[in-house]
């Protein structure tokens, strides 16, 4: 199945006692953005974080079932989880560039993999910034602390810093949550230009935003994926009762 | 009496004691300045001791005060902050970390009359060390040790926890944040945690006296003995060796010890005021 970029089969997940995904079946295409939708606590994020494994950092954590990248299984325990990670990056909810330069942000990756070489790291760099449109307006200002950009560069330096390890697929969890209206718009132009090279995964509250930059929408509720289709069907011409309720502001 | 009138009174005891506290504190700093910041002269910094202290200066002492801390910080700050860093990053909340949580408070609550006890018997005489700057700095060493891994743990604590996750996403391992990204950031903290500590050990007589041991000479290897200036001054005192320059001693290391907690006040402001 090369046209798909992640497979989950029969995927389940427990908080110790807690089942907070349940039976999810579910397949994400290669260079679309898909968009992940449903109520606060539906499990949306969950299902993100168990793309790369981030979910193994919170205690009695336990799966069943299987997510298939590039054809492996990454729930199973003997997943490189450096190369999975790698493999498939994660941009998070609020900005959180380090409090370093604006280089060292971007070589942060680079490096930790053993990457030394000035000519390298420079070519990374511009490479990395001219992808999320920020080259033109820092390149005489790399070494600056990141943290006085403002929060929509802060929010695109963060993904310049994980495209810089070369991802396939990108995870984004509510990465707008923490920006303005018109902040917003950028980054979600910056999605559709991000799908032509990476696959993209987006978790957000946001209907309209999922409406505007998905091919895919799949609705979560209660730790269910109620429906999963093309975001036009979703939004306009939804199977289920509860997508209809939920997409039309009946609840959520 | 009405509950305003009740306010009253307690507000008044409430600042009142506030204010004998710290009126209690300037006391102490002002008879000792006033009784030995007379006496202290260059040449009482820069001249060693002679008669057993009745006449000359300090130099010796302050030399074996420095000494003591080199050497206690050498070995307590790995110890410490390795067991930080332990403690945060590379164990869940559990048994373990209860005991070993438990373990070092419990080590904060020895006295420090048993450490120098301890020091004695084991360094001193059941590994020959005798009294010497090693024996004396390993004993000082346990004694700060808590402080260092308690303000370390909190300052490792302190980290952004985002700083971790985008670590992992980028493939780097545990270690290689902890050296990047948790370490640098935790650094003010650390820092603070030391001064504090040295702030502490440099007053410290009964850990010292028993290990250091009491001699004037300046010591050269860690395998000679020494006198810290707080020891110093306790034996000028006790033995009524001369009041004149134990006052003056106790006046260099009143300031010294004021100096330190200034600075270590100052770190830790400038590490909140960062954080936020």
């Amino acid at each position: 199945m090369p046209e798909y970029a992640l497979v989950a089969e029969h995927f389940n997940l427990y908080y110790g006692e807690f089942h907070a995904l349940k039976d999810l079946n579910l397949s994400v295409r290669k260079n679309t953005v898909t968009a992940l939708i449903g109520p606060s606590g539906c499990g949306k994020s969950t299902l993100l974080r168990s793309f790369n494994r981030m979910n193994d950092l919170i205690q009695g954590v336990r799966t069943e079932g299987a997510i298939y990248f590039e054809g492996k299984d990454i729930t199973k325990d003997d997943v490189n989880l450096v190369q999975l990670r790698q493999k498939v990056g994660m941009v998070f909810q609020r900005p959180n560039p380090f409090p370093l330069s604006i280089r060292d942000n971007i070589t942060f990756g680079p490096r930790v993999m053993g990457e030394k070489k000035r000519s390298v790291l420079d070519g990374i760099v511009e490479d990395s910034l001219k992808r999320v449109g920020l080259w033109e307006a820092l390149k005489d200002d790399l070494n600056k602390n990141a943290l006085a950009l403002s929060d929509e560069q802060q929010q695109r330096l963060c993904i310049a810093r994980l495209l810089a390890v070369k991802p396939e697929i990108v995870l984004m969890d509510e990465p707008c949550s923490a920006l303005d209206p018109i902040a917003t718009l950028r980054i979600e132009e910056l999605m559709l230009e991000l799908k032509r090279k990476f696959t993209v995964v987006v978790v957000t509250h946001n209907m309209q935003q999922a409406a505007r930059v998905s091919d895919e929408t799949g609705l979560m509720y209660l730790g269910e994926l109620i429906e999963f289709d093309k975001t036009k069907k979703i939004f306009t011409n939804p199977s289920e009762k509860i997508t209809e309720d939920y997409v039309t502001g009946k609840f959520g | 009496m009405t509950p305003k009138r009740a306010e009253h009174i307690a507000l008044g005891l409430m600042v009142s004691g506030a204010f004998l506290a710290l009126a209690i504190l300037l006391f102490i700093i002002a008879v000792i300045m006033i009784k030995g910041l007379p006496h202290v002269t260059l040449r009482f910094l820069l001249d060693n001791p002679m008669d057993m202290g009745r006449a000359g200066g300090i130099f010796s002492t302050i030399v074996s005060t420095i000494y003591l801390l080199v050497v206690s910080l050498i070995i307590a700050i790995p110890l410490g902050v390795g067991t930080a860093i332990y403690l945060t990053e590379y164990t869940v909340e559990g048994k373990v970390t209860k005991i070993i949580r438990f373990g070092t408070e419990c080590l904060a609550g020895v006295p420090s009359i048993i450490l120098g006890l301890f020091g004695f018997i084991l360094f001193v005489v059941k590994m020959g060390f005798s009294w010497c700057v090693l024996s004396g700095g390993i004993s000082l060493a346990i004694m700060i040790l808590p402080v260092i891994i308690r303000t370390s743990e909190e300052a490792i604590k302190a980290v952004p926890q985002s700083y971790r996750d985008v670590n992992e996403v980028l493939g780097g391992s545990k270690w290689q944040g902890v050296i990047r990204l948790v370490l640098p950031n935790a650094a003010p903290g650390i820092l603070t945690g030391i001064i504090l500590s040295v702030g502490r050990g440099i007053g410290e007589t009964a850990v010292v006296i028993f290990t250091l041991g009491t001699s004037l000479r300046t010591p050269f290897s860690i395998f000679d003995s020494g006198r810290s200036m707080a020891v110093h001054f306790y034996i000028l005192a006790q033995e009524g060796i001369s009041m004149k320059n134990a006052y003056a001693t106790a006046a260099v290391l009143v300031f010294s010890i004021l100096i330190i907690n200034i600075f270590s006040y100052y770190m830790m402001h400038r590490f909140v005021k960062g954080r936020t």
